[in-house]
């Protein structure tokens, strides 16, 4: 039979180390694909990946219950913010505009190639993961806590600390920036969106 | 309701959050609404697309490297039981007592009862092993009080003066310190 989570967990502070290889195996793409596209550079993403799991290591105690996987992403999500301070140490996240006037995480993901020079390749799937890069960050955290680590928008909207309608407005907008890239695909047009910032 | 107020309930429905309420006014609204079933079809498509083609698998060597710090932090949570430094310093404590009592029972002449003063003297050197210190530095800084402790009760079993045996023991210290 499959342990749960804190099942495995309480395992492993019990010394079955197999417990905690089969957590990490578990969750370590949709930690990791978050990570990933929220760090400027592949090395950070992995600082910061093997980081949320030294902490597991460190002190298991710390999860009380829940969803794991968003207990994960939110001490991921913690330490994307301090490499974000880190790098800009007079700005916080909450700040949209940083001095040289670009968003001051846009300095933690890395932009990729772009989504016209992936759609040149006529690769959709490519062309989108470009265009995920581009959103705003606070737009494509929520793009990728859900779709790529499966969190619920009530868990999404804890771990940025706004409410659930917030967390949903801004996965409107993702998507709306989003969608003119199936249009290829789709004979009508898609059905324009307002594009205010949240 | 308008469109916008849909698409959050198609989202919310997306991801298991959706009240039974909300989930019958969504399904009459999609059954009248082909902007919405197109909203649908499209998040769905988008959400597969991106999952599929955004980076999400750590390298190979990560979760090995983990793994052998979890077995690091294993062991030493396991050696933090037994510091080798506490068990050095039990271990010359007991070697120092049995010295003493030796010492003392072959010199007791000129005291009037040697086993009360073998008693006094195992009595501090007890006092002092149960003493709970935490890291290394304080060990040794328990141990050295210990053992001088020890040497001043030795000088009084001896029949020095107070003043004396700190006269003593000080230069005894420092001799110690020079050796060191």
């Amino acid at each position: 039979m499959e342990l749960t989570d804190s099942a495995a967990l309480e395992a492993y502070r019990g010394g079955d180390r197999n417990a905690l290889e089969v957590l990490i195996e578990k969750y370590k793409r949709p930690l990791f694909g978050y990570v990933r596209n929220m760090s400027r550079r592949k090395e950070d993403a992995e600082e910061a990946f093997q980081e949320v799991w030294l902490r597991v290591i460190r002190n298991p105690g710390a999860f009380r219950g829940g969803n794991f996987m968003g207990w994960l992403v939110r001490v991921a999500h913690n330490l994307v913010i301090d490499e974000a301070r880190r790098r800009k140490p007079d700005c916080s996240l909450d700040e949209s505009k940083s001095a040289d006037d670009r968003p001051v995480v846009d300095n933690l993901a890395d932009p990729g190639p772009g989504p016209s020079r992936a759609a040149e390749t006529g690769d959709a799937a490519r062309c989108v993961a470009a265009a995920v890069q581009t959103l705003p960050p606070e737009q494509k955290e929520v793009f990728l806590m859900r779709v790529e680590s499966g969190m619920s928008f009530k868990e999404i909207a804890g771990v940025q600390g706004v409410s659930i309608n917030t967390a949903l407005a801004r996965m409107q907008y993702a998507l709306a920036k989003l969608r003119p890239l199936l249009r290829h695909e789709y004979r009508e047009p898609v059905r324009s969106v307002k594009t205010v910032e949240v | 309701m308008k469109c916008e107020d849909f698409e959050k309930l198609i989202l919310l429905a997306g991801s298991g959050e959706l009240s039974p309420g909300d989930g019958q006014a969504l399904e009459s609204h999609l059954s009248a609404c082909a902007d919405c079933r197109r909203y649908r079809e499209e998040v769905v498509h988008l959400t597969r697309l991106a999952a599929s083609a955004l980076p999400s698998e750590p390298a190979s060597f990560l979760v090995p490297r983990i793994l052998a710090h979890a077995g690091a932090e294993t062991r030493r949570g396991q050696q933090s039981w037994f510091p080798v430094p506490r068990f050095h310093i039990l271990a010359l404590a007991a070697s120092l007592l049995v010295a003493v009592c030796v010492w003392v029972v072959s010199t007791s002449e000129g005291t009037k009862d040697p086993i009360t003063d073998m008693h006094t003297l195992a009595t501090v050197m007890s006092s002092e092993m149960e003493t709970e210190v935490d890291n290394q530095a304080e060990q040794g800084a328990a141990g050295e009080d210990a053992l001088r402790k020890l040497a001043l009760e030795l000088l009084r079993v001896e029949g020095f003066t107070a003043d004396e045996t700190e006269e003593q023991a000080s230069s005894a210290g420092g001799e110690l310190e020079a050796d060191a």
